[in-house]
């Protein structure tokens, strides 16, 4: 029995039955990261220290006969911009290649107020910034489905981890599709949650009014298992939702019958690859035999969705870059003459070419001449993109497109700036813009093996229907 | 709109960015390229009726009582600074004479 391809739910009866111990268990997901992580790539950090001994606490706990949660004894790990106390927290970036948090964030706290293991910290995009993982001080890291290909971005080594068995669930983090995109190339489930619903108390901000902390998971019940556990109001994050969190694995039993899925012909229709496009309408006429009713919807103004989310989070992101100054924390250049050399030199070496770009083309649309054309040009677009989408959901439960108009590409493909805003995040990112739950599902493979994600849209605080659905739709493909 | 040299280096002095001269160049034409797309694209949207958008969420004025806490340890916060001196960050000297 291969303990890794274990869900959580059996995992964690196998555990509470005795037939596996803790130290069993995190051994054997150990083990395969030794095996793949030289060749993927997707951890920075592995906490191996100390692992046994907390395995065998945990184990003890489990002895006693104590009825514990279900992600008690489960081997996980978080991207690299989740803070964990004590423990190496990088961001990708020679910025903080050496930074050992003093404090915790919220959701890791409350992953090990659960049990849930930490196995160590996983690659990414600098600062959350890139679709590809290919802008990490760390290295590239490769898509477990195949090794020329990239895994997506900025999330990339967590959802590579998490579909090569090298955890059993992550938290990646998500602004335009950090989650979804990777999910997606790498045929696994990823859940960006509305913005609020999960606490951004410890997550490096990237793009403050758009980043969320969302789970990569194998499945859809490992989704709602682990959205259970992040979720929940936290006064440290004055975003935070204060609402009737409800038990996301009561969706599961579910039935979509009679359910409104609407479908938007342009992310159908204009730029999405043959294949990817046949197997999105292929799970539409699944969805509609299921009971669901697919209906047309009509979201005129996402076309500018990629502009308005180019100048927006880059004119974040280099407002929150700018804490980046060599003395707290962080890298600082070795020779500088006076302070004002000391920040440009400390940023000039410590960042990225991408994080650089967008901190230039943020401070530029930000600046004073350029403020109106640009940034609340952007804003306003956002609007009008609010606007949309809140039309479409008088009609419909959940919008289904392609998560990505392609499959995964190939690594060196697409390194310069254009290419990048083009491509693979154009389905993506109008959530994001629009606070809007939104998950990756793997519906299919094309011809050359690799997977294709629907992309599934929700309401405000929605995670419950897209769960539904998403569950639904599984069920049917395993049988 | 046409961003030049110039543009990139007085952008990046107020970003406090030291660049090199490839880089100027190397991101004068790769911002030349992106922004023209993402200028051109948003300039023929019609907005003038539409208000700036604030946030998605709908929280209001999300205060809190003003009231001490334990804060972080001192040593803590001062272990990931690259010079310190006697409990404090150390930094170049910033004012001019004695």
């Amino acid at each position: 029995m291969e303990l890794t391809k274990l869900t959580i739910a059996e995992t964690s009866k196998k555990l509470k039955n005795k037939d596996i111990s803790v130290i069993e268990l995190v051994k054997s997901y150990m083990q395969k990261i030794e095996k793949l992580n030289e060749t993927i790539n997707a951890y920075i950090t592995i906490c191996n220290e100390g692992i046994e001994e907390h395995s065998k606490a945990l184990q003890k706990k489990l002895d006693s006969g104590d009825d514990l949660p279900v992600l008690f004894g489960i081997p996980m790990a978080l991207n690299d911009n989740i803070i964990t106390r004590n423990i190496l927290t990088t961001c990708a970036s020679k910025m903080l290649r050496n930074f050992i948090p003093p404090y915790d964030s919220a959701v890791n706290e409350k992953l090990r107020d659960e049990g849930a293991i930490l196995l160590g910290k996983l690659n990414m995009d600098e600062f959350a910034i890139g679709n590809s993982n290919e802008n990490s001080y760390f290295g590239l890291v490769k898509n477990p489905q195949n090794f020329e290909r990239v895994p997506g971005g900025s999330s990339g080594g967590a959802a590579s981890a998490v579909a090569s068995g090298m955890a059993r669930f992550a938290l990646g983090s998500d602004t335009g599709g950090g989650i979804r995109q990777p999910a997606s190339f790498c045929g696994v489930v990823g859940l960006k949650p509305t913005y609020g619903l999960v606490s951004r108390y410890g997550l490096v901000a990237s793009a403050s009014s758009m980043d969320q902390i969302g789970p990569i998971t194998r499945n859809v019940e490992d989704c709602a298992t682990v959205l259970n556990a992040i979720t929940g109001y936290d006064p440290k994050d004055s975003t935070s939702a204060n609402i009737k969190y409800p038990d996301y694995t009561s969706f599961l039993i579910d039935d979509i019958k009679g359910m409104k899925i609407g479908i938007h012909r342009d992310y159908i229709e204009k730029d999405t690859n043959s294949q990817v496009k046949q197997k999105i309408l292929d799970a539409c006429s699944i969805l509609e035999s299921l009971g669901a009713e697919i209906v047309e919807v009509s979201l005129p103004t996402t076309e500018y969705a990629i502009a308005a989310h180019y100048i927006i989070s880059s004119a974040e992101t280099s407002s929150n870059l700018a804490r980046y100054d060599g003395i707290r924390y962080g890298y600082r250049a070795e020779n500088y003459e006076d302070l004002e050399s000391l920040y440009s030199k400390t940023r000039g070496q410590g960042f990225g070419t991408e994080a650089k770009r967008r901190i230039l083309l943020g401070t530029y649309v930000l600046s004073s001449g350029h403020y109106d054309e640009y940034y609340k040009k952007a804003l306003k677009a956002r609007q009008l993109i609010i606007n949309d989408y809140k039309k479409a959901f008088e009609y419909v439960d959940v919008i289904v497109s392609p998560t990505t108009p392609e499959t995964a590409f190939k690594i060196g493909e697409k390194q310069d700036g254009l290419h990048n805003l083009y491509s693979s995040n154009a389905y993506t990112v109008s959530a994001s813009l629009a606070g809007l739950c939104a998950m990756s599902i793997p519906i299919g493979k094309d011809s050359e093996g690799l997977p294709i994600g629907m992309q599934l849209i929700g309401k405000h605080y929605g995670e419950g229907t897209l769960i539904k659905v998403a569950n639904k739709f599984e069920e049917y493909m395993q049988f | 709109m046409k961003v030049n040299e110039d543009d990139i280096r007085q952008v990046a002095q107020v970003s406090k960015l030291a660049l090199t001269e490839d880089e100027v160049k190397y991101m004068m034409e790769d911002l030349q390229a992106s922004f023209q797309y993402v200028a051109d694209k948003l300039s023929a949207l019609d907005t003038e009726h539409v208000c700036d958008m604030d946030q998605v969420t709908t929280n209001k004025n999300v205060f809190r009582d003003d009231v001490c806490k334990d804060s972080l340890e001192r040593e803590e916060i001062l272990r990931n600074a690259s010079e310190k001196e006697n409990g404090y960050f150390k930094v170049p000297k910033v004012m001019e004479g004695n």
